[in-house]
């Protein structure tokens, strides 16, 4: 009689247990299917952030060259203002394609080992998804045509990026970030802000193959 | 009947303990919100884009004006197009590669579905190779060009790209195809396609257009040191 008791208290108190982990299981799968949901939202601001920052700089763009195209308007009459509207452009786009030695706030990032080839491809755009508005790597320019070779810089690298001083420092330094992988868990890099930098001017850049469609 | 009653009280117990006394929110209404603002949004920067390819193509017609009542120098309009041609502003048309790059089909395990870092692979690759314009879709690639992700999102230039890419490069066909298929470059990529079933293919073309990129350039910290005397 006695074990028969013993037997169904066993019984008993096992079904509790089961009964408790089901509705633990159940309220776990839930919370995380939230969780999944919260990621998703998360992911979602960031690209309308994203979004809204680049509407921003378009329209931006849009009135500089309203601006520009009205300049150009105005000026048709008078040969020595057209020549100085088109040194302004002359000037914007050398720039961007990389032309001419440019200066001015930014950072610079000392690595003191070897990088993989993804590595440094990542690094770079990181920094151009920074605003970078002119980089280098061991003072030669990147744009948008340079190969990225990391076997050419052996352990000792150092690029130089143009563009917010506190956008690009935080950017890269943030937890989780390129600088952080870099590291691994040891002191390969740092990150200098400086008030002003100067880069040199890219090589190669006329292409041998292809051609404006309109001419 | 004691198993029941077990089972009951255990349940009874644990939702007890696990009820988060809050107070009713919609947990859909955030998320759709974010949807929706997100898609406007896109919508609205791709119409600002084309509203950017317009104006520099009026302004690039007013400047050829000028150079044509001859009140400026030929000389300096030529200038001013090897910049705008440099920095990408000018559509290009030479030879070249259509390529092609794909999901898996079926493919939702990450190792399945392209990446931003595979595109980001195979065009510094095609710079290798010798290229001399790239562009993925319609986004031509640029010196400040970012290839990025955001969850699942892809975007190019901040703009959103979805699969099939199709990517676009001028250059020697054989060079750039013999750059891509060298065993040593986009290994990842490589064992992908050849197990996974990732859709990558390659055509040589006599002719390719690159279209000129419709972005912003517009510089805020940057200054030119010394314009080229070129």
């Amino acid at each position: 009689m006695n074990k028969l008791l013993k037997s169904r208290l066993t019984v008993f108190l096992s079904a509790i247990v089961f009964g408790v982990f089901a509705v633990w299981q159940y309220q776990t799968g839930s919370t995380m299917a939230r969780n999944r949901q919260e990621e998703n939202g998360e992911l979602l601001a960031i690209q309308v952030s994203h979004y809204l920052n680049e509407a921003g700089e378009l329209r931006a763009s849009i009135k500089s060259l309203e601006e520009r195209k009205e300049k150009l308007g105005e000026v048709a009459n008078s040969a020595e203002t057209a020549e100085e509207a088109l040194n302004e452009a002359i000037s914007e786009y050398t720039i961007f394609s990389g032309r001419s030695p440019v200066s001015g706030p930014g950072v610079i990032i000392n690595i003191s080992r070897r990088l993989e080839q993804t590595e440094l491809v990542d690094l770079v755009n990181v920094l151009r998804s920074l605003g970078a508005e002119a980089i280098s790597i061991n003072n030669e320019r990147i744009i948008e045509s340079t190969a990225i070779d990391a076997s050419r810089y052996g352990a000792d690298i150092k690029v130089m990026a143009i563009g917010s001083q506190t956008v690009l420092y935080e950017g890269l330094t943030v937890k989780y970030g390129i600088i952080e992988q870099i590291n691994k868990n040891n002191q390969y890099s740092s990150v200098e802000r400086v008030e002003s930098i100067t880069l040199p001017e890219a090589k190669a850049l006329q292409p041998k193959l292809g051609v404006p469609k309109d001419t | 009947m004691l198993l029941a009653v077990g089972i009951l009280i255990g349940l009874f117990f644990a939702a007890q303990i696990r009820t988060v006394p809050t107070r009713v929110t919609n947990p859909i209404l955030p998320y759709e919100s974010l949807k929706n603002a997100a898609s406007e949004l896109e919508n609205e920067n791709r119409a600002l884009k084309g509203q950017i390819g317009v104006l520099r193509k009026e302004i690039n017609t007013s400047e050829k004006e000028l150079t044509n009542s001859s009140r400026v120098s030929n000389e300096l309009l030529t200038k001013l197009e090897k910049n705008k041609s440099v920095a990408g502003l000018t559509e290009m048309e030479g030879p070249g590669l259509l390529i092609t790059l794909n999901d898996a089909p079926g493919g939702t395990s990450v190792d399945k579905v392209v990446s931003a870092a595979d595109l980001r692979d195979i065009v510094n690759v095609l710079w290798l190779s010798g290229a001399k314009s790239i562009a993925i879709g319609s986004e031509r690639l640029v010196t400040t060009t970012a290839i990025d992700a955001v969850g699942d999102t892809i975007l190019i230039n901040s703009t959103k790209s979805i699969p099939p890419f199709m990517i676009r490069v001028i250059g020697d066909p054989a060079k750039l195809r013999a750059g891509i298929a060298n065993p040593n470059n986009l290994t990842d990529l490589h064992r992908r396609v050849d197990n996974l079933g990732l859709v990558f293919t390659i055509e040589e073309k006599k002719s390719v257009i690159v279209p000129a990129f419709n972005g912003v350039l517009r510089s805020r910290f940057a200054k030119v040191e010394k314009v080229s005397s070129e």
